[in-house]
C-alpha cells in the first residue's frame, strides 16, 4: 500500500472543521494511521475539544492541498486534503470517531497499529476530518494527517 | 492522562508532546476509536464473532463486522456509515 501525507490549517471555534481528508472518487479506501495536532500560535492556555468525524459531501472549502506521496516514485494520491472555512458541507451525524481534549501549549499525535487505521470508503466525496467542537479561543490549529493507499 | 490505561492489545497510541500517554480501542464494528479508562463507568461490549471489544452503542450491539458494512456502503446498500 502507499503512503501519503498531507497538512493544513485552520482557526479553531465552535463545531467548524479544521480539515478533512476527501476521496476524489469511488476507486480506493484510504486507512490513515497517523494524525498529529498542534498550534503555531503564540503559545497559551487555550483549550480546545475535537472530534474526528465523518461526512459525505465535503463542500466548497478555503483551500485545496495536494497531498504529497512518501516514496516518490508513487503516484498521485487518490485524495485530497480540504483546509479552513466550508460552505455546503455536510457531516454525519452522531459520527465522532475519536475525542481529543487538548491544550494550544501541546502537540498530540494519534498512531495506529497495523489494521487499527480509521478508513475512509471508497464513495466519491466522502471525507473524514478534525472538527473543533469547543473552544476557549480561536487559535491556529496545524493538523497533519498520514495515509495508506 | 489519568486512569488512562495501557492495553496488551491496542489499535492505536496516544503521544503528547513527544511522550505515549494511552493506547487506543477501536470498535470492531463501526471504527470509532476511544481510550480505556478503568473505573470510568462507560459500558463497552465485546463480540464473540469478530473477536474484538465494540464501542456500547446500542447500533453495534448487533454484529456486523465493519468490513462488510463499508461494502454494503459502497455497493449502496446501507445510507448512513457511522
Amino acid at each position: 500500500m502507499r503512503r501519503y501525507s498531507a497538512d493544513g490549517q485552520a482557526a479553531a471555534g465552535t463545531n467548524l472543521t479544521i480539515a478533512e481528508l476527501v476521496a476524489n472518487g469511488a476507486t480506493t479506501r484510504a486507512r490513515i494511521y497517523d494524525i498529529m495536532i498542534g498550534s503555531d500560535a503564540t503559545p497559551a492556555d487555550v483549550a480546545t475539544e475535537f472530534n474526528l468525524i465523518r461526512g459525505t459531501v465535503s463542500g466548497a472549502p478555503t483551500t485545496t492541498v495536494t497531498p504529497r506521496a512518501l516514496d516518490p516514485s508513487d503516484p498521485a494520491s487518490l485524495m485530497s486534503l480540504e483546509v479552513g472555512t466550508f460552505t455546503g458541507q455536510t457531516k454525519t451525524a452522531n459520527s465522532s470517531l475519536m475525542n481529543i481534549a487538548l491544550n494550544q501549549r501541546a502537540t498530540f499525535r494519534w498512531v495506529a497499529v497495523p489494521d487499527g487505521e480509521i478508513v475512509i470508503p471508497a464513495a466519491a466525496d466522502n471525507w473524514v476530518g478534525l472538527e473543533s467542537i469547543a473552544s476557549g479561543g480561536t487559535p491556529n490549529i496545524n493538523v497533519t494527517f498520514h495515509w495508506l493507499e | 492522562m489519568i486512569g488512562a490505561q495501557h492495553t496488551r492489545q491496542a489499535n492505536g497510541a496516544i503521544i503528547i508532546d513527544g511522550m505515549h500517554v494511552a493506547d487506543t480501542l477501536q470498535c470492531v464494528h463501526c471504527g470509532t476509536m476511544w481510550i480505556p479508562v478503568k473505573g470510568s463507568g462507560k459500558k463497552r461490549g465485546f463480540c464473540m464473532k469478530c473477536h474484538g471489544v465494540t464501542c456500547g452503542c446500542k447500533e453495534c450491539d448487533t454484529c456486523m463486522p465493519f468490513e462488510k458494512k463499508l461494502d454494503m456502503y459502497e455497493k449502496g446498500k446501507i445510507k448512513i456509515l457511522r
